[in-house]
């Protein structure tokens, strides 16, 4: 047991010497200090969307004006090109965007003349339908007035009336009707407090992923150390058990410091209870140990290991959960991400 | 001299067929780099723009039993597409019933539809749909205020442009069959434009108001990436030429720089035939890439392998070249808004990428490649 220590003891120097595994513990020690400053912030659940007004007539500038003093769960802003409508999706600062095309009023008044409105979205936008809505109910408020003007157009020649009087006066009285109680409305349940729509939320960095890519990263390290004192017949003189107990001390060895960082930064962030991560991690330990113990027996030499290293290690970081939340991929991929051990812990 | 060109030819030949052995290796590393990036690419902007998905409402309905009408209107709006996809509408038998379940948190919002309710909106009577909330401050009850509030103005609208008509015709004395006939062709029209509102609307992926679409950019990077990643096969083929070999050229009269340069120019071939494959790869995703691309494409490749060259020649071993190249290519493409969109980056790290030069190494490949 006494050399078992001591040889682990050289081994965890031997590893505490190598620039990568320094580098990794500073980089899980720096992004835990920084993600334990990052205070939680209020944020609005307004839906922002985007209007690009093409058509340079009064009723389309008023239906713009309209929608962004709506009261409604979205936030209408004016934007002066595709380029800025672009940016802001992209960015997040719109869910999604509308494009009112040149001359769009021109041809309203009936629905086979009308041009479309582009509607863009991205695969998160949230309740594209409802936007809709919102948007064709202040539209509606213009354009049905214009489509009574048509009718009253054709009404004016059909019975030689003065077909601008009649619109004049129908414009009045639309307007009057619709403030008025005489046309349905439903009792608005928001009671016009909708600047209270906000949550607290706070931002996601995912240390406990980093930590498991980093353990895996450290056992295979160990790994490579074994191959190298193999390829150079550093313990030709032990027996062959005696040289892969060697080997699992190396692995343990590597393993153990960035296991022992890992722990303290996931108690810093509580990232789960003290008894389930020491067990979790724990488990996950010996599971990259022997994960990398069992890698080892594919190879006979270092050099050939060295080539196959990165490229493994680049495919596992990008399946490992740090890039992307594995939690919210399809099945398939979560299949494919099942076979790279960070998925486990 | 002429002995010494063709020694050089001889060098040259030699260091392409040794290439050539490392092609199963480079080919077997890119096809494997070209999957992971593949599955990548074909999730890029469901990763990208992951959100919250929105709980439908659990609304409870009461619907008298007493008219055809109130049912047909009930089918109607429960089929509407904003409806379809925010709320999920549970018809109640009594208004107990729904109090009930308003009580035990089984719905969110519980409507009451007054009997006669549509009936009542055709002779303008409006009898109002009471509206039963379980918590007044979510953004759940919120979302259902801004549909009913739509709906509603749909019909306030319409009930409006109908009035106003039947006045005109009143105020202007028009006779009775006229005024009715011109009532109802608003009525109808209306009621046409407003069922039929969903047409009027074109859903777009948001990417295609940019030239290129961000599956075409990402794929534009990764494909750069995987030339990069190219190094983890050729620098060791550029690091295995020890001193001895150097030495007996000398003796040839071929100088350092000569092998150095017969070696790039077998690498720079190497990383060609890499590029033919992501092109046929490109051409058999149907991405439909520019075949002039198989000739503008050449600096760039050119300059990769110089890349890769340049690092194997500044270290001393093809480990450490190798994870240089793997991280400065890396992070600058990421810098480069190559893995993710810039406006993903914070504010002072996009500004730094008018200085990336992987940047305009993107940039010009993108434009080039689509």
């Amino acid at each position: 047991m006494r050399s078992f220590f001591i040889r682990f003891m050289i081994m965890t120097k031997r590893i505490l010497k190598q620039p990568f595994y320094i580098v990794m513990l500073l980089l899980l020690f720096v992004m835990t200090a920084f993600y334990s400053r990052i205070p939680e912030r209020e944020k609005s659940l307004y839906i922002p969307v985007a209007i690009l007004n093409l058509d340079e007539s009064e009723t389309a500038s008023l239906l713009v004006s309209d929608l962004i003093s709506a009261r409604s769960v979205f936030t209408f802003y004016a934007v002066s090109s595709e380029d800025e409508m672009y940016e802001d999706i992209l960015s997040g600062k719109a869910e999604m965007g509308y494009r009112i095309p040149e001359h769009f009023f021109d041809t309203c008044t009936a629905m086979d003349t009308l041009q479309k409105i582009h509607v863009f979205t991205t695969e998160g936008t949230l309740l594209a339908p409802l936007a809709n809505d919102v948007f064709y109910s202040y539209f509606f408020r213009r354009s049905a007035l214009l489509i009574l003007n048509d009718r009253l157009q054709e009404l004016a020649d059909a019975e030689k009336l003065n077909a601008e009087t009649l619109i004049q006066e129908a414009g009045a009285l639309y307007r009057s009707y619709l403030e008025s109680d005489s046309v349905f409305a439903v009792e608005d349940t928001s009671g016009g407090k909708y600047e209270d729509l906000t949550e607290t939320r706070s931002i996601h960095l995912p240390i406990r992923k980093l930590s498991a890519f980093f353990l895996l990263t450290a056992a295979l390290l160990g790994t490579a150390s074994c191959l190298y004192d193999k390829e150079h017949s550093v313990f030709l003189s032990l027996s062959k058990r005696e040289q892969r107990l060697l080997n699992l001390t190396q692995i343990t060895a590597s393993v153990f410091p960035i296991g022992v960082l890992s722990f303290v930064c996931l108690l810093i962030i509580r990232e789960l209870p003290v008894t389930e991560l020491l067990l979790r991690l724990l488990i996950y330990m010996l599971f990259v140990c022997i994960f990398a113990y069992i890698i080892g027996l594919l190879f006979k030499k270092s050099t050939s290991y060295y080539k196959v290293l990165p490229l493994f290690l680049i495919i596992t970081f990008l399946f490992s959960g740090i890039l992307f939340d594995l939690s919210d991929f399809d099945s398939r991929l979560k299949t494919i991400s099942m076979f790279f051990p960070p998925y486990y812990f | 001299m002429r002995s010494v060109n063709s020694q050089l030819m001889r060098t040259l030949r030699s260091d392409v067929k040794r290439c050539m052995k490392l092609l199963p290796g480079l080919f077997v590393t890119s096809l494997l780099f070209l999957f992971v990036f593949g599955i990548i690419i074909h999730y890029y902007t469901s990763i990208l723009f992951q959100n919250d998905s929105f709980q439908k409402i659990d609304t409870a309905v009461y619907i008298p039993g007493d008219s055809q009408y109130n049912q047909l209107g009930f089918s109607m709006v429960s089929g509407m597409g904003s409806f379809e996809d925010s709320v999920n509408l549970i018809p109640v038998e009594s208004p107990e019933q729904g109090y009930e379940m308003l009580e035990k948190k089984e719905v969110t919002v519980f409507l009451i539809v007054p009997e006669q309710f549509i009936s009542g909106i055709l002779n303008g009577e409006n009898r109002p749909v009471r509206i039963v909330l379980r918590n007044e401050k979510t953004f759940e009850t919120y979302v259902m205020n801004d549909l009913l509030q739509s709906v509603s103005s749909f019909l306030g609208c319409a009930q409006a442009a109908v009035y106003t008509a039947y006045d005109i015709c009143m105020n202007h004395q028009l006779p009775a069959q006229t005024t009715l006939a011109f009532q109802n062709r608003i009525d109808t029209g209306n009621l046409a434009y407003v069922l039929s509102r969903e047409e009027m609307f074109t859903e777009e992926p948001f990417d295609t108001l940019h030239a290129i679409s961000l599956t075409k950019q990402l794929t534009v990077s990764s494909l750069l990436l995987i030339l990069f990643m190219s190094c983890f096969v050729l620098t060791a083929f550029y690091k295995g030429n020890n001193h001895a070999y150097y030495l007996r050229q000398k003796n040839c009269g071929i100088p350092k720089p000569a092998i150095i340069l017969t070696n790039s120019a077998a690498g720079f071939f190497a990383v060609y035939i890499i590029y033919l494959l992501l092109f046929t790869a490109l051409c058999l995703a149907g991405m439909k890439p520019s075949m002039l691309s198989l000739v503008t494409m050449i600096p760039v490749i050119f300059l990769i392998s110089l890349i890769i060259r340049l690092f194997s020649e500044l270290s001393y071993s093809p480990h450490i070249a190798n994870l240089m190249i793997f991280l400065t290519v890396l992070l600058l493409t990421y810098l480069a808004g190559g893995l993710m969109p810039i406006q993903f980056l914070p504010k002072f790290l996009q500004n730094t990428v008018s200085w990336n030069p992987m940047a305009w190494l993107i940039r010009f490949s993108q434009t080039v490649i689509f």
